[in-house]
């Protein structure tokens, strides 16, 4: 099937995929800084070029670590621990 | 009733009875065309309030049909079509007839004018659903099912009460309107409880994830998509605006999110992440303006769809490999490839991708927060839906179809792409789901508050894309944190999972006859204490008796004491007993306090 073929390039080349990713990332942020207005935006820390960006890779960063602390604290058990 | 009235779960009901008539291809046929007919039955749905029924002194209201209700029963309807295509290899009859009731159910809610007759259909929904998780046919399943339904019988009877002592504060009105909590007493309160509890409110929400990921692979498609919808709907009608609502959606929103990063199972994932998606719609209702209020209903509509189409590609990994844990998975994308793309597209609906339907739902929500300067809520449930693409759209698919193999030889032979059915209602599924993201007035037309709601804006387009493609910076910065591990995550079911089996251990012992909790004691501590003891202990013992006999005419002491204690309680009515005891016991308490 074709779309497994195509799944199959982009694993053999993941340097070209990196490569992809990270100008889609520049061209983003020129996007943002750019050619949007600010007016739509909520606060004025909106106004700084790529917040957004910087707020979703922080926020994922955030949810990950916290979450995984949190696990680590007792949440996270073995797979048997409601066997009797 | 003058007009001919026909309501929609009749025909589900009716369809449902049938069922088990029919073979083979005329099985099929039937399966397809019922939920069609209650479908186009619900497209023909005039607005009013039809099918009142006399019943004592009220009148029972089985239709109210307005903007709310519509849009409700439409994606309702729809979904049991797609979820029964789905399922259209299920052999057991029982997972189909309780579907269907599950979802009449569920139409009943919605459709219902009153409080009795939106009890009646609530409790249908939960005594149906049970057995979609029951018909996994094996011990998880069994023990996951009856911990469901314990809970949404507690939850009902919470409703029940709620729904009686609000109806006696309104002078025996049972219309169910819009509640005013403030003016409502206990009744509206006891309402909320119920409504929450269905809606997986944490601390109210530990059945969701723990029946979802138990329950048939169709079963959960179902489960799904009608419960807390259902829930969402309710609390619309009955609670829009209330300001407690809009802290208890974040927090779900958050919690639903953080839960996903810990587990390990895709339909545990998929689970924490419908709490999470429900919760952008209890704060949107929280918030109460219109535009939150049509966003909440847009993004039921939407979550429906995309929710319904995550668990159907996770559903049909489980089919077809017979296991949905990431840690026996992975490297899946020569084989399923088609399952891929159809999670995927589930995936970025999910996230808010846009073309997606999240897209122009979940937006609706955040801009009715950020407008009505709840500005902490909007940006927490900004990076929500950062954590809800990282889980969904790029956690799952990559630990299934990419990353490490961890398949065992036998799960690579059997996987593959899933029997056309359940690849063509996947298909409709992902249709829909870009449809209602490109054209987007579609679905807003249909909302109960006409909305001045643009979502492709070049800001909002610039926001989301930044959001998504960083959070996607962050998962490959921390995959090694993220390689899956053979773990579960308590949750706090926990507490009555080993709290009932506590009590039903501190009951054996307390009711056996020699009293043996006392050896948890040493010999000369009971020997001291024994003498003193025995007087109490023997009252006690003597009221249990008396208390057993009177409950179950069974006289334990006459028991045959060869037998050990356990197979004694076993085959005694006991058990049974104890229940009819404890309520007696309740009712009592509950007459004395109220005459006194």
């Amino acid at each position: 099937m074709r779309f497994s073929r195509f799944l199959e390039k982009m694993e053999k080349n993941q340097d070209v995929m990196k490569g992809i990713g990270l100008i889609g990332l520049g061209l983003l942020i020129i996007f943002d800084t750019v050619w949007v207005g600010k007016e739509h935006a909520h606060t004025a820390a909106e106004r700084i070029p790529a917040f957004w960006s910087m707020f979703g890779l922080v926020a994922c960063l955030v949810i990950i670590i916290f979450s995984k602390w949190l696990g680590h604290l007792g949440i996270m058990k073995r797979e048997d621990f409601y066997d009797d | 009733m003058t007009e001919f009235w026909i309501h929609p779960s009749l025909i589900l009901i009716l369809g449902a009875g049938l069922i088990p008539l029919f073979k083979g291809r005329v099985r099929k046929a039937w399966l397809v065309a019922v939920p069609l007919l209650t479908f186009i039955t619900v497209l023909t749905l005039a607005d009013g309030s039809s099918g009142l029924v006399r019943f004592l002194d009220w009148t029972l209201v089985f239709g109210r049909v307005d903007a709310l209700s519509r849009i409700f029963c439409f994606i309702m309807a729809l979904m049991c079509s797609i979820g029964t295509v789905y399922g259209l290899h299920v052999e057991d009859n029982l997972e189909r007839i309780a579907s269907w009731l599950y979802v009449a159910g569920s139409l009943g809610v919605i459709l219902a004018g009153d409080f009795i007759a939106l009890f009646l259909f609530w409790e249908m929904m939960a005594f149906s659903s049970v057995f979609l998780v029951w018909c996994r046919r094996d011990n998880k399943a069994l023990a996951a099912g009856f911990r469901y339904l314990l809970v949404h019988g507690f939850g009902g009877i919470v409703l029940l009460a709620g729904i009686v002592f609000y109806a006696k504060a309104q002078g025996g009105d049972f219309s169910f309107n819009l509640l005013d909590l403030t003016t409502s007493g206990i009744g509206g309160w006891l309402i909320l409880f119920g409504f929450l509890l269905n809606a997986a409110v944490p601390p109210l929400h530990a059945w969701l994830p723990d029946a979802y990921s138990e329950g048939t692979v169709s079963g959960s498609v179902f489960m799904s998509c009608f419960t807390t919808k259902t829930a969402v709907y309710a609390l619309i009608r009955g609670f829009a605006g209330t300001p407690i609502l809009l802290p208890l959606g974040v927090i779900m929103a958050v919690y639903g999110v953080v839960y996903a990063v810990l587990v390990s199972d895709a339909r545990r994932l998929l689970a924490y992440h419908i709490i999470s998606q429900v919760g952008y719609m209890v704060a949107g209702i929280g918030i109460g303006t219109p535009l939150a209020i049509s966003g909440a209903c847009a993004h039921a509509f939407a979550h429906i769809l995309y929710k319904g189409l995550l668990f159907m590609g996770t559903g049909s990994v489980l089919y077809m490999t017979g296991t949905s844990k990431f840690t026996e998975l992975g490297g899946l994308y020569k084989k399923m490839p088609r399952t891929l793309l159809f999670t995927v597209i589930g995936g970025v609906s999910i996230s808010g991708f846009p073309l997606f339907s999240g897209f122009i739902s979940k937006s609706m929500i955040v801009a009715g927060a950020f407008e009505s300067h709840f500005l902490w809520a909007g940006f927490l449930l900004l990076a929500v839906s950062s954590g809800t693409f990282f889980s969904t759209t790029l956690k799952m698919p990559y630990f299934i179809w990419f990353g490490k193999n961890n398949c065992s030889e036998k799960t690579w032979e059997k996987a593959g792409d899933p029997p056309l059915h359940m690849q063509v209602a996947m298909a409709i599924t992902s249709f829909l789901c870009l449809f209602l993201g490109c054209f987007y007035p579609f679905l807003y037309k249909m909302l109960p508050y006409a909305v001045d709601y643009a979502p492709y804006t070049r800001y909002h387009l610039s926001e989301t894309l930044q959001i998504l493609f960083f959070t996607a910076v962050g998962f490959f910065l921390l995959l090694d944190m993220l390689t899956p591990k053979a773990t579960i995550s308590i949750d706090v079911d926990v507490l009555y999972r080993f709290g009932g089996r506590y009590l039903l251990r501190f009951l054996r012992y307390f009711f056996a006859e020699d009293a043996s909790f006392l050896r948890f004691f040493p010999a000369e501590f009971i020997y001291s204490v024994k003498s003193v003891s025995e007087f109490p202990v023997q009252v006690a013992k003597k009221t249990a008796l008396l208390a057993c006999w009177l409950t179950t005419g069974f006289v334990p002491s006459m028991a045959d004491t060869s037998l050990d204690r356990y197979t004694w309680l076993r085959r005694s009515s006991f058990p049974v007993g104890l229940g009819v005891f404890l309520a007696v016991s309740f009712l009592t308490a509950m007459s004395i306090l109220y005459f006194f």
